[in-house]
């Protein structure tokens, strides 16, 4: 489920991007710290982003140092590691946790990934309980629902009001109405992209995909054919739903990177999910 | 023999509580003073007695159930506007008799909720329904252009905001991908006369008129 909140490159400012990755390795650093190397392999565009939003919206002030990293020997400037940060990467531990539970239920047994997570989400689930709760409540109610049959935004219902709460957590005093909404649609948008990009393979292996349960495509060609425009029309009516939440959000610092992600990133990758590319690839809208 | 009770009573279809109450209180009278006469007269005037007060009984009904539902359809748009969907949903679920409306207003809690592919098969369902109204069809429309409140009751009446907001330095989608399609259309004459020039420079000729 990660890696559909991203910057859409071509029309990132520079100083926008050198901040986005200074996040992505000081949410990397601050992994390390709190739960040792393996588990930076879990660090991911979709945590960095949380970590951008919620320093700008709290204001917090963040210093820069130069670090190097175990896959780049020159040093860089990575934002040092803040409480927030850490919390952060908690949350993040506990959701891949809560990622391996569902792919072990599922009968796929990744020993390496067990290996490298398993004692580091059991950590963060000690020290940030709120988050574990969160996760075991969302993965109780997904199951119900996929029990239950029920409809497309019914199945997208838990994750997504498990990102609203931990929204509102990491918001603290700082949450609203505006906040909590940004967090339960991006949680609504990132469970349809996963849908969407794991169909063939949930079809492949007879797994529970809500948009297979309604539109009944067998295969994702077939899908596309058949049900495009619905699916175009779920994604923009989230996207337009965050942007309008987005409006009467007030960042203190990080402004020009959030702005990105939620205004063009989101759409980019909606292009690119429904074009079946690369996530990473850049495509320059022409 | 079943009768159109409004005709029985005299009154038009859309007729108010206290217009139905007037028009059968004097019915009621005329037909009291009539039942006392000899003959056919009295018992005609007994026939159309209770015809009438079946009459005012199925109007009252149905005007008190009418209202009961307008009431529910008001108080969800109020609840609607103070984003308390679930409420909503929960005075929506209390009504039996479900028409257009009733599928109008189920979208409407819907899209609040950000539920948006229900939200849209709830309209459908409604303008199925009711094919000739136009406000239904106008909501559609402007969902599916992804108007900020299509159904126009969480926020009252905000018009989407399209032109000449930036945020953090960046324009808005729309005015960044206008801007974009219109210089990448100038960009590429500006660069077939770059590249004519380079051809010049070094001898050769891309564009032969200049």
């Amino acid at each position: 489920m990660f890696g559909y909140v991203l910057p859409d490159k071509p029309n990132l400012y520079i100083k926008d991007f050198a901040l986005f990755r200074a996040y992505y390795c000081g949410l990397c650093h601050a992994t390390k710290g709190e739960s040792g190397q393996l588990a930076r392999l879990g660090v991911n565009y979709d945590a960095t982003f949380i970590s951008l939003f919620f320093h700008g919206l709290h204001g917090v002030p963040v210093s820069v140092v130069e670090k190097r990293c175990i896959l780049n020997p020159k040093k860089r400037p990575v934002i040092a590691a803040t409480p927030l940060m850490k919390s952060i990467a908690r949350f993040n531990l506990v959701l891949l946790g809560m990622k391996l539970e569902d792919d072990r239920a599922d009968g796929e047994w990744h020993p390496f990934r067990r290996m490298a997570f398993s004692g580091q989400v059991k950590k963060a689930r000690r020290i940030s309980p709120e988050f574990a709760v969160l996760a075991d409540e969302c993965r109780v109610r997904q199951a119900e629902e996929e029990e239950k049959g029920s409809s497309l935004d019914g199945a997208a219902e838990p994750f997504a009001d498990m990102m609203r709460q931990a929204f509102a957590l990491l918001a603290g005093e700082k949450s609203s109405p505006e906040v909590e909404r940004i967090g339960y649609l991006l949680g609504k948008y990132v469970y349809f992209m996963d849908a969407l990009d794991d169909y063939d393979a949930d079809v492949r292996e007879k797994k529970f995909n809500p948009f297979r349960r309604t539109f009944g495509s067998e295969s994702y060609v077939e899908l596309k054919k058949t049900h495009e425009a619905d699916v175009r029309f779920i994604a923009e009516e989230i996207i337009r739903g965050i942007e309008e939440a987005y409006r009467s959000v007030e960042l203190t610092d990080n402004e020009g990177i959030v702005t990105n992600i939620l205004w063009y990133g989101l759409r980019w990758r909606l292009d690119t999910v429904l074009k079946k590319e690369k996530g990473k690839c850049s495509r320059i809208r022409l | 023999m079943f009768k159109n009770p409004f005709v029985v009573l005299g009154v038009s279809k859309d007729a108010t509580q206290a217009e139905v109450q007037e028009a059968y209180e004097k019915l009621r009278e005329e037909y009291r003073n009539e039942i006392h006469l000899e003959g056919d007269g009295g018992k005609h005037a007994a026939k159309k007695l209770s015809e009438l007060e079946e009459a005012y009984r199925t109007v009252m009904e149905q005007l008190s159930s009418g209202r009961e539902i307008r009431g529910v359809y008001d108080h969800v748009a109020s609840l609607l506007k103070a984003r308390k969907y679930d409420e909503a949903q929960s005075a929506l679920d209390k009504v039996s008799d479900r028409g257009a409306e009733w599928h109008y207003y189920q979208s409407a809690v819907y899209h609040g909720k950000g539920w948006y592919y229900e939200a849209k098969a709830q309209l459908e369902m409604a303008i199925n329904m009711d094919p000739d109204n136009q406000k239904y069809k106008d909501t559609l429309s402007r969902m599916q252009n992804h108007s900020a409140d299509p159904t126009g009751t969480t926020t009252g009446s905000t018009p989407h905001a399209t032109g000449g907001s930036t945020r953090g330095g960046y324009d808005t989608y729309e005015n960044m991908e206008r801007n974009t399609r219109r210089s990448t259309a100038a960009d590429c004459c500006t660069s077939l006369i770059c590249a004519d020039c380079c051809c010049e420079c070094m001898g050769g000729d891309l564009i032969r008129c200049c």
